[in-house]
């Protein structure tokens, strides 16, 4: 009886694992896919084939060379991107972990309704602002650079503040306090206990801050129109779509898809080193959050 | 180490709850205070204003003679421990405990020093290189205490230490905790809500409630003497037993007769309740009587004294080992029993025979008993009591008393007979006066001296100076403006004038009462504030500027000397310095190597034990197959293959996580090895960095200060003046801000200090507030700027004058009573100016004492 018992129950256990393991696969091979096809496509040569996978020996590196020579920048679009968003990172994370220990830690009046505003601001999506930015940056002469952006994005940090507060939530305030006996002020809270128990936070910070601006398209195509940009100074999310889009000097979709494959590489690496960080960041802030 | 007084002390939160009021403590040098109460009663908060964590609302604290309350926490020489230790857990033992220091910026090797000595008082010191999280709770409270004591800090809090660790470690804490205050000599204060820990570790203890102070006293003085039944019930374990009764003085003992119960009265002598109020002992006034289990027995020794034994019906024991706790009842219990108001817990040594259901006779010590007033729960009988109630009749303008003599005039009251008069304590002056005394007892309490004497036939207690004996003769007056008197139904016939008259006033700045009045006067004051703070500092400055006259025309003389030499020494210091640098270097690489060979070393041991585990499971596994496989051929009954069959596919599915466990903690425990062997080389070299380059640094300086002291002495003057400067600006800031009390539109100097704490209790909402000043009746003086107010009666007691004016404040009349020496006219128009300093001064809305 308990052998029965005991054997249906495992038949059970078995069951559901496989059904739980073929939804999974299911899904990753959804979310997978469209990357696979654009690999394929990148070595495609385009004008020749339009199928999923390429045919034997019609295997080509030349989407790749395309993106490098005089009549696609691309190298200077990914640099371009790459300064933007590399001090947007700089400039947000240290904004973000400055307002969040500030909100969590200081009491002063008017707080929770501060942190509330800025809870429903952020439900507005950035772009109804655009024309407003648009005109500021203009009126500060910064309208015809590409560079404009990084101000941009690091304007709206400090409303990002949630998860790292509810993380900072979690240190105990007895540590604050503690130093402050010990003879330490704010300050040496914040740079030397806070800021070391903070190391999943941080990297979770700095790679949303690094990932919005390296992927952003609404702003810097707004600002291409607007400000007339020249091709060299475009972001690569703007240039690539240009390359994908019909109707353009530019266009050229094998060419898009290496270039897209090629933009993909340094944030998929940085997820797979970082991604302990990262979603212990993400719990972390969830605790309380 | 110091001592530390609080003076008034209040926490009110801005929506108006007060979590302290009115603290008030002396606290001696090297004392070990406790702070007990229960769960929000204000002792934390209390200890954390201490420490400057808590915005003082008002009042004052001292440590030492310093006033602190804007000091900052690191400014105010204080340590705390937490209840949850507070330790940075990404630093190691000996880091935690050296943090405070190296932000101070103490050398070194004292700070080496230092740690090595609390690490050796407290037993860490194989710990020091571990971090918090690799540690028991026990262990990380230690270090907490470590980083506290070896500061050497002038005051040590303790805020719940123990309450995160478990019975038996917190036990050998307390004793620990015990042995440091013994050692370290430093004045502790400890807040728990543990009576145990009270009772134990203080020397003194306070017990708090709802913000309150109900009693500072001894430990063995709180348990034999509380003030109060929330005392008397909140320290001692079992709980005191309560019951109500009433007091009747009979002719040679006091009777006190059961409520609640019918049991004989007990009998308690007359001495007992001397300092009782006479209402108490009329048997009519509820009472609360208290004692503690081990006041009552039911041994056969006590009962066999026959007195003072009640019927108990046994509920229930709890036996505890070497004694057993009676539980039961002076009525009959019905149904499962419980607390009531007849319950009572009797220690005894064991069960002696008797079970649950048994009626057994007690005997209560009546010397050991407590009575309190059930309806303010305060004794009744205190150790100082706060008046006499005397027996008194007035007729005919004659008052009998001590003896008949003349009516004071004043007092209201043409006749009374069988009445009483309560005369406050502190309202009787001896060695002056016209009544005559003999001292039948004298008792010492702290700083006073109360003795019991006897005038005429009264009995009454007043307060003597030391030199009084018993039997002695003694001649005291009373004044009677502060004696209540009541008739035979107790019905108060006339009340005591009040110590103080209240005054309201609002607060203004100098502008404001400049603007209202108009009056130059005001105005002078300020620039006389202002030209005395300038001339001041004429003076430094002259003096200032000619020290740097000199320092400079010295420094350029002793540089003129030095210079041919400069480029020697100079390159005797890059020499040296490059010295010390190569030694650096060399530490670094010494202390990379050492990492990357612990690295290396750990990373074999690591692979060598894993590849054991998995031999070792792998032989398991195998072993277990062909078990199996065996077991199978041989067997062929049905049952048992089935039994074999089971346990095998067990096997089969709980070996991965059994495998995983092993690894996991092989894993941790040698990743902590290798942690703790890192930190090691870790701590290592940063000694020896830090020293490296602080001398590096200290060559420099000792160069530059030898051969360029014009730019060190530029460097310091510069740094001094601007100092000064700043000191300056700030005194004169300070002498134009001035501040006042309006009455009418009458405006009041206040003297600096006094608004430093107003203003401190209040911030900016002080011009917004309403002000009580109690004026005591000698506050007064008389100018030509006061308030104007009109004498209206003289009021004789005897042996105290005064007259009654009334006036106008703010539309509402005010009564003030002043003590003058000269003779005023009834009727006429007097100015009185409050004199600010001999007042009290209250926030009027929350009752908050300021000053």
């Amino acid at each position: 009886m308990a052998e029965k018992h005991y054997a249906s129950k495992r038949l059970a256990e078995k069951s559901n694992r496989i059904l739980v393991y073929a939804i999974l696969i299911l899904v990753s091979v959804i979310w997978v896919l469209p990357f696979v096809y654009l690999i394929f496509q990148s070595f495609i040569n385009i004008p020749s084939s339009k199928s999923f996978f390429p045919e034997a020996g019609n295997w080509t590196g030349q989407n790749y060379a395309n993106l490098f020579n005089k009549d696609t920048p691309f190298f200077s679009w990914w640099i371009n991107t790459f300064i933007i968003a590399f001090f947007t990172a700089a400039l947000q994370t240290v904004l973000v972990l400055m307002t969040s220990y500030a909100l969590s830690r200081l009491r002063f009046s008017g707080r929770q309704a501060l942190m509330k505003l800025i809870l429903i601001l952020g439900m507005f999506p950035g772009f109804l602002g655009m024309l407003v930015i648009y005109y500021i940056l203009k009126l500060l002469g910064l309208n015809t650079s590409v560079f404009s952006l990084i101000l941009v994005y690091v304007a709206s940090s400090a409303m990002s503040y949630y998860i790292a507060k509810g993380f900072f939530d979690t240190i105990p305030k007895s540590l604050d306090e503690a130093v402050l006996i010990d003879g330490g002020s704010k300050n040496t809270v914040f740079w030397q206990i806070i800021l070391p128990l903070s190391k999943p936070i941080i990297i979770y910070t700095i790679l949303v801050s690094f990932t919005g601006p390296w992927g952003d398209f609404m702003f810097g195509s707004y600002i291409r129109v607007a400000g007339g940009l020249q091709a060299s100074q475009y972001t690569v999310a703007v240039g690539l779509q240009l390359l994908a889009n019909e109707g353009h000097g530019l266009h050229d979709y094998g060419t898009f898809c290496a270039g897209a494959v090629l933009v993909s590489i340094p944030i998929t690496a940085l997820f797979f080193w970082l991604q302990r960080y990262y979603v212990e960041g993400i719990a972390g802030g969830a605790v309380k959050g | 180490m110091a001592s530390l007084k609080l003076e008034h002390i209040y926490k009110v939160y801005p929506n108006g709850h007060k979590a302290v009021s009115d603290f008030n403590m002396n606290i001696k040098d090297g004392e070990f205070i406790v702070f007990v109460g229960p769960s929000g009663c204000g002792k934390s908060t209390t200890l954390r204003m201490i420490a400057g964590l808590e915005d003082i609302s008002s009042g004052e604290l001292y440590i030492g003679d310093t006033l602190v309350n804007d000091m900052q926490p690191k400014d105010r020489d204080i340590a705390m421990v937490f209840q949850n230790y507070a330790l940075y857990p990404h630093m190691t033992v000996y880091e935690n405990m050296a943090f405070g220091l190296t932000l101070r910026k103490v050398p070194r090797a004292e700070i080496h020093e230092k740690v090595m000595w609390a690490a050796d008082v407290l037993g860490l010191k194989d710990y020091l290189d571990r971090k918090p999280k690799a540690m028991s709770g026990g262990q990380r409270q230690r270090v907490s205490l470590g980083r506290a004591i070896l500061r050497n800090p002038k005051v040590m809090l303790l805020d719940e230490p123990l309450s995160n660790l478990d019975a038996k470690l917190r036990g050998q804490m307390r004793s620990m905790i015990s042995k440091l205050h013994q050692q370290l000599k430093t004045t502790f204060i400890y807040v728990t809500h543990d009576q145990v820990e009270a009772m134990t570790l203080g020397t003194r203890v306070v017990v708090m409630k709802l913000g309150r102070v109900q009693q500072i006293d001894s430990p063995q003085n709180l348990y034999d003497h509380p003030v109060n039944k929330f005392v008397a019930g909140f320290i001692g374990t079992p709980q005191m037993n309560f019951f109500n009764v009433t007091l009747l003085e009979g002719k040679d003992d006091v009777e006190v007769r059961w409520s609640d119960c019918e049991q004989p009265s007990l009998r308690i002598s007359k001495q007992s309740v001397l300092k009782a109020e006479k209402k108490y002992l009329r048997g009519d006034v509820p009472v609360c009587l208290g004692f503690r289990c081990e006041a009552v027995s039911a041994e056969e020794e006590e009962l066999a004294k026959k007195d003072n034994i009640v019927d108990v019906t046994i509920s229930h024991f709890e036996e505890l080992g070497n004694e057993t706790l009676i539980y039961g009842d002076l009525k009959e219990i019905e149904g499962l029993g419980g607390e009531s108001t007849t319950s009572i817990i009797i220690k005894a040594s064991s069960k002696m025979g008797h079970k649950e259901g048994d009626v057994i006779k007690a005997r209560i010590d009546v010397e050991r008993i407590h009575l309190f007033d059930a309806k303010s729960e305060m004794t009744i009988i205190p150790s100082i009591p706060e008046h006499n109630v005397l027996p008194v009749s007035i007729q005919n303008e004659k008052m009998d008393l001590f003896g008949t003599f003349n009516k004071p005039v004043s007092i209201p009251v043409d006749f009374l007979k069988d009445g009483t008069i309560s005369i406050p304590l502190d309202a009787i002056t001896v060695g002056k006066g016209n009544v005559e005394a003999k001292v039948l007892l004298v008792e010492d309490h702290e700083d006073k001296h109360l003795a019991l004497v006897k005038a005429n036939d009264k009995e009454l207690f007043v307060f003597v100076d030391e030199k009084v004996k018993k039997g002695d003769k003694i001649v005291f007056s009373v004044n009677y403006s502060r004696a209540t008197f009541k008739d035979e139904k107790e019905m108060v016939v006339a009340s005591p004038l009040a110590d103080r008259d209240n005054l309201f006033a609002t607060f203004v700045n100098l502008k404001t009462a400049y603007e209202d009045t108009k009056d130059e006067n005001l105005m002078a004051i300020r620039n006389e504030r202002v030209n005395k703070v300038n001339e001041e500092y004429q003076k430094i400055e002259a003096d200032f500027n000619a020290e740097k006259e000199t320092a400079i025309n010295e420094a350029s003389k002793k540089e003129q000397e030095i210079a041919p030499e400069v480029e020697t020494k100079r390159q005797e210091l890059e020499k040296k310095n490059k010295e010390l640098t190569e030694k650096l270097a060399q530490a670094r690489n010494e202390y990379r190597t050492g990492v990357k060979e612990a690295k290396v070393k750990h990373a074999q041991i690591m692979k060598d034990e894993m590849a054991k585990i998995n031999a070792q499971y792998k032989e398991m596994w195998e072993k277990e197959k062909l078990d199996y496989k065996e077991s199978m051929m041989k067997n062929k009954d049905r049952e048992t293959r089935s039994q074999r069959r089971l346990s095998y596919s067990i096997f089969k599915e709980s070996f991965p996580q059994m495998k995983q466990n092993d690894v996991e903690r092989k894993t941790n425990s040698l990743d902590f090895e290798k942690e703790t062997e890192l930190n090691g080389l870790r701590a290592k070299f940063t000694q020896t960095k830090t020293l490296l380059t602080d001398q590096i640094k200290e060559n420099k300086k000792a160069f530059e200060e030898e051969c360029f002291p014009l730019k060190i002495v530029n460097k310091e003057f510069a740094k001094r003046e601007k100092e000064l400067q700043e000191k300056k600006a700030n005194d004169l800031l300070h002498a134009e801000l001035i501040f006042f009390f309006k009455f009418n539109d009458q405006f009041f100097l206040i003297p600096d200090d006094i608004t430093g704490r107003i203003i401190q209790g209040l911030g900016n909402k002080v011009f917004t507030k309403t002000f009580r000043i109690e004026v005591p009746h000698y506050g007064f003086k008389e100018s030509d700027k006061g308030l104007p107010f009109k004498v209206v009666s003289f009021i004789n007691y005897g042996d105290t004058k005064m007259y009654k004016c009334t006036g106008e404040i703010f539309g509402e009349k005010v009564v003030v009573y002043i003590d003058k020496e000269r003779e005023m006219e009834l009727g006429s128009s007097v100015n009185l100016e409050p004199i600010i300093p001999e007042t009290q001064i209250y926030e009027n809305e929350l009752n908050i004492r300021l000053y």
